[in-house]
């Protein structure tokens, strides 16, 4: 090829010589810009808020009181994360076909430690029974120890909001339960350990200072 | 072979080596070194996202979730620091970790304040709602007795709707 060219260009005096110096200017300019601005980590946001008054039993949470909603045939929904394994706890109010039980039914499910690792694999599959048996729900409270690392409370997270797998060599996903609300674990008969200390001194000091 | 015939092969041969004023450089190489980085760049190039203050003493988890990044008010609680919008409010966030009460009043202090502003801004431009929105990036070796401080006075300043960032899973 080399040889045919430099031929035709000794023949025909032309240069035949692609120049690929204004290429290379180009090139030179994309690439920088486009690593600098390049994100090889993808962020994410994962939605969450404190449970509402009405949420927890006895009244743990604060906020305002939970509106009328249509009945899901679950209560509440709640996933304790302890420091020996995992907890489901289900207040039922329903039957799964829809009928209304004369009083409410406690379903726990019991998930010890496997090794070192939470066994989220069966935390999926309660929760995945769960939200078959009843698919309007969507709501989980998470109480969490206070030993607990931010990872695993992360993980877990994940194992409620949604199911991944693979079909057909596609990865798809199912919803179970979106809403997720972060609480303290809580003994009751001890009540809470955490002080809610009340901010109308810093209130009242903020106002003054913005006057 | 005569004298003056091979005189004029040398003299050919001499002027062949003699080296020329230009040297070309081979570009076509490096030219297609670099398509294939443009090419890789392009692909994995998002337009999307959100820019975010990172902390450097912040790892966060990794997680599953697809949600996007909104703008909001950020606080990144590394392990004895709290940022918000990467300034530092609290540099000693360890001398908390005694302490029961959840509300931490440093933090609480900066979070009204920057909700009180974004309030009167409402106020003053008709296009924008102060949604209460706040973005958390904690360390994930954060133990959840710190971090329940945290949200929970992050609430308390008026910015109930939190969400956590983290990394997108790869796999």
């Amino acid at each position: 090829m080399r040889r045919i060219r430099r031929r035709y260009s000794q023949r025909s005096g032309i240069d035949a010589n692609v120049d690929l110096v204004p290429m290379m200017c180009l090139l030179c300019i994309l690439i920088p810009m486009l690593l600098v601005t390049a994100a090889f980590e993808q962020l994410a946001a994962l939605r969450t808020h404190l449970p509402k008054a009405s949420t927890l039993a006895g009244g743990a949470g604060e906020g305002a009181p939970a509106e009328q909603k249509t009945p899901t045939g679950i209560v509440e929904l709640r996933v304790a994360i302890h420091d020996n394994g995992l907890r489901v706890e289900a207040t039922v109010s329903h039957t799964p076909e829809g009928v209304e039980k004369e009083a409410y039914e406690d379903i726990y499910y019991d998930i010890p430690i496997k090794g070192q690792e939470y066994d989220l694999d069966r935390l999926r599959a309660v929760l995945v029974d769960l939200k078959r048996r009843y698919p309007r729900h969507d709501e989980v409270v998470l109480l969490v120890d206070d030993a607990i690392p931010y990872d695993t409370i992360v993980q877990t997270m994940d194992t409620c909001r949604e199911e991944l797998y693979a079909e057909g060599g596609k990865k798809k996903r199912t919803i179970l339960f979106p809403n997720i609300a972060l609480s303290e674990a809580f003994d009751e008969s001890k009540g809470f350990e955490g002080i809610r200390k009340g901010t109308r001194e810093i209130d009242k000091r903020l106002e003054s200072q913005q006057r | 072979m005569s004298g003056a015939g091979a005189r004029g092969i040398f003299r050919a041969l001499r002027e062949r080596r003699k080296p020329s004023d230009q040297f070309p450089v081979l570009l076509t190489s490096m030219v297609d070194m670099f398509t294939l980085i443009l090419v890789f760049l392009l692909i994995s190039y998002s337009t999307g996202g959100q820019l975010m203050y990172m902390a450097n003493d912040v790892v966060m988890p990794e997680s599953t979730s697809q949600d996007q990044l909104e703008l909001t008010v950020e606080v990144a609680v590394a392990k004895d620091k709290v940022y918000v919008d990467g300034v530092v409010v609290m540099d000693s966030l360890k001398d908390w970790y005694a302490e029961k009460a959840l509300l931490i009043p440093a933090l609480y202090e900066h979070l009204k304040l920057r909700a009180a502003k974004l309030k009167k801004t409402q106020d003053q431009v008709p296009l924008m709602h102060f949604e209460g929105k706040a973005t958390i990036q904690a360390d994930k070796e954060i133990p959840f007795f710190v971090l329940k401080k945290i949200l929970y006075t992050v609430d308390r300043a008026d910015f109930p709707n939190m969400s956590l960032a983290v990394f997108q899973k790869t796999k």
